[in-house]
Parts: C-alpha cells; sequence; structure tokens
C-alpha cells in the first residue's frame, strides 16, 4: 500500500470520528435589504452669442501714427474683441475645459481662394483667466464666460506671396463653435 | 519479472489561442460595466460665437502711360549716341540699329494705391542692381521717386514722407564698346532684344 492510499484512508477515519458524536455541518447565513435611497446628476451647457456689433480692436501694434480703429486689415494683422457667452452648471465635482478650433471659415466677396483666417482664444471665467484646454471648476447657477477671441490675416511665405486676391475683400466670418468637455472629477485640481 | 508498459500520455485539450482568450474577456467586462446600466459618458456642449467679418485693404501701381509709351514709360529716347566717338545725339530718336556706347533714357511714372491700416513696405525696380535683356545691353535705375521722396540704394519706403503716391524711376539702357577688356563686351552684330524683364515691385512689410 502506497502512502497516498494510507493518507486516504486516514483522512476518511478522522472524518468518521468527527461525525460520529452527531455533529453537524451546518453554518448559519442571514440576509439584509439595505435601502440605497436616490442621487440626482448635475448639467453643464453653454450658450452662444452674437456679437457682430461688438468692434474689433487691433492687436497688431503697426507704426506710429496709423490708425488704431479697425478699418482695412493687411496681410499680418490681428485683430481681437470680447464675447460673452454663457455657461450653465451644476454639480459637486463640475469640472470643465474650453475649446475652439484653431481656424474660422470666411466667406469673402469677391471670392477669394487664398484668405485664410486663424483664430486664438483664452477665456475668462469667474474673474480668472483660463487658458483653452484648462480645466475650472463651474460654479453652480448661469455665469457669463468672456471669450478673448483673435483672428490673424496670416502674413504671406515664400511659397504664398502672391496672394493678390485677398486685395479689397469684404469677409464675412463663419461661427466661432467654442465646446465645453466636462473633465473627469478624478484627475482635476483639487477644491 | 515485470513487463514495462508504455505509458498512456494524456489526451491534450484543444486550448483557445490567447489572442481569442483576450478577446473574449474584454468583451465580458464591457459587458460587466454596461450591465448595470453604466455610463461611460461625460459632458459636451457646443455654443455657437458670431463675430461679424472684416475688410482687407489693397496695394496695386497703376501705370500712368504718357502719350506714345506704353505700360507707364515713354518710348526710350536717345541721348548719346555710341559708334567711335560719343556725344549729344543729334536727334532722340532711337535708331534702328543700336551700335556700342549708345545710351538710350526711359522715364515711368506709376499711381501707387495705399488701403490699409497697417499697409507698409518698399518698392524696387529689377534695374535697381543692372538688368540685362541680353549680353552687353545693360539697363540701369538712375532715379526713384515716390511724392518728394527719393530712392536710398535703391529702393523707396510706402507710405512717402509727404503723403505723395505718385511714383515716378527713370531708367537708362546702355549698350557697351567693343572693348574686349571688358567683362560685358557688346552684344553679336545682329542680335534682338526686349526689356520685358524690367519690373518694378511694391512689396508689402509685415505689420
Amino acid at each position: 500500500m502506497n502512502k497516498s492510499t494510507k493518507g486516504a484512508i486516514a483522512a476518511g477515519a478522522a472524518a468518521v470520528l468527527l461525525l460520529g458524536g452527531a455533529g453537524s455541518l451546518a453554518y448559519w447565513t442571514s440576509q439584509a435589504t439595505v435601502a440605497g435611497g436616490s442621487f440626482s446628476t448635475g448639467n453643464v451647457s453653454l450658450t452662444g452669442s452674437d456679437c457682430s456689433t461688438t468692434p474689433w480692436a487691433y492687436t497688431t501694434t503697426g507704426h506710429v501714427g496709423d490708425p488704431t480703429t479697425v478699418g482695412d486689415l493687411v496681410p499680418g494683422d490681428t485683430i481681437a474683441k470680447d464675447c460673452t457667452i454663457t455657461l450653465t452648471g451644476q454639480g459637486d465635482h463640475l469640472w470643465v475645459s474650453l475649446t475652439a478650433p484653431s481656424s474660422v471659415t470666411v466667406t469673402p466677396t469677391p471670392s477669394s481662394t487664398s484668405l485664410q483666417a486663424t483664430v486664438a482664444t483664452t477665456y475668462t471665467y469667474n474673474g480668472a483667466s483660463v487658458a483653452a484646454g484648462t480645466p475650472f471648476q463651474v460654479v453652480a447657477g448661469a455665469n457669463p464666460v468672456t471669450v478673448h477671441y483673435a483672428v490673424t490675416f496670416p502674413y504671406g511665405d515664400a511659397t504664398t506671396i502672391d496672394t493678390d486676391d485677398t486685395q479689397s475683400l469684404s469677409v464675412a466670418l463663419g461661427d466661432l463653435n467654442v465646446t465645453l468637455t466636462q473633465e473627469d472629477p478624478n484627475s482635476t485640481p483639487a477644491a | 519479472m515485470s513487463s514495462v508498459q508504455p505509458r498512456h500520455r494524456a489526451v491534450r485539450r484543444h486550448r483557445l489561442p490567447a489572442v481569442v482568450g483576450g478577446a473574449c474577456a474584454a468583451t465580458v467586462a464591457v459587458v460587466l460595466l454596461l450591465g448595470g446600466n453604466g455610463s461611460l459618458a461625460y459632458w459636451t456642449s457646443t455654443a455657437p460665437v458670431k463675430s461679424g467679418g472684416f475688410n482687407t485693404g489693397r496695394l496695386t501701381l497703376t501705370p500712368v502711360t504718357p502719350a506714345g509709351g506704353q505700360s507707364g514709360c515713354t518710348a526710350w529716347s536717345l541721348t548719346q549716341t555710341g559708334g567711335t566717338t560719343s556725344g549729344t545725339p543729334t536727334s532722340s530718336a532711337v535708331p534702328a540699329l543700336l551700335q556700342p556706347h549708345d545710351v538710350l533714357r526711359q522715364t515711368c511714372t506709376y499711381q501707387l494705391q495705399l488701403t490699409g491700416d497697417h499697409l507698409r513696405g518698399t518698392i524696387t525696380s529689377s534695374a535697381a542692381a543692372g538688368y540685362q535683356p541680353i549680353a552687353g545691353v545693360t539697363v540701369t535705375q538712375q532715379s526713384m521717386t515716390l511724392g518728394s521722396t527719393s530712392a536710398t540704394n535703391g529702393t523707396v519706403a510706402f507710405p512717402s514722407a509727404d503723403g505723395g503716391t505718385t511714383l515716378t524711376l527713370v531708367f537708362t539702357l546702355t549698350v557697351d564698346d567693343t572693348t574686349t577688356s571688358q567683362s560685358n563686351p557688346a552684344p553679336a552684330y545682329g542680335a534682338t532684344f526686349s526689356t520685358t524683364g524690367l519690373t518694378v515691385t511694391a512689396t508689402q512689410g509685415r505689420p
């Protein structure tokens, strides 16, 4: 008889001895229901604005004696204006960031195939400057966001210097779509 | 005497390839995540900003062509008769055939139109450093004036100090002589040329 067989016989004998005294293998269990209650979720949304009538201002320095009010742009000029949109939000850990495209559609009259307009945006919310893409915490309620909206008429380079079809244009800018994105509350800075 | 029995190999089970197994596990994980009506969403919102538009300026050089001229320039006139002796020509008419040491002159006039809040730049001509339509013939920019401002090193800046917008250039055309020691000997007899490469360019500078 090998060792394994002997061991099995010994284990069986031990079990018989243990149960021999009318013992039991049972164990007790009990269940209870926990009433979890409920929770509510927050909300967040942006509302756009029409600031077409807000005048542009130059951020291009220009030269001494140049006009300070925006009339006719030349390649290399940058103009900017502040537009106010509304951020409505509610949420204990509601952090968001704002972004906008780096270009905007242009509709020149007469038509021009060379004209481009690049865009840069920064924001002011709750009294603080906010860079594009930087998370910030939402204050409950509907609050203004100032969009510092800069448009550049790019100066040409060696390959696009002959872009005379950008002269004497009346240019309509398309909507600049500002996008709000909720940030992961577990990865935003501590409040 | 014991006999050696062949050992039976266990029946090999067909196992799923690791990739298939991994895919199944991932699927199960997704099902588990979504099974409790969970959500992987985050919130976004987009709002349009209407900003209006802008106007662009203009930069042009418009030729002011005198009678008998073309493209803003007078006809070439003879200012020095060449040949074996140099001297003042008896007529300003350009001879049918030029000869070494002939010197011709022409004046070109343009109206500069500037529209743009920050529109500045420079005006140059292709003859500022000497333009050669053909070997042995050289066109030289003698002067350039915008308003009352004369060119410096062949270039004039715009807008001019006095606001003048009339651009005037004087060019001379010289036929070199036959001296072999010259780096630019006279053109071969019978050669023909045109001055279509003589250009005036206004270039906008970066504001």
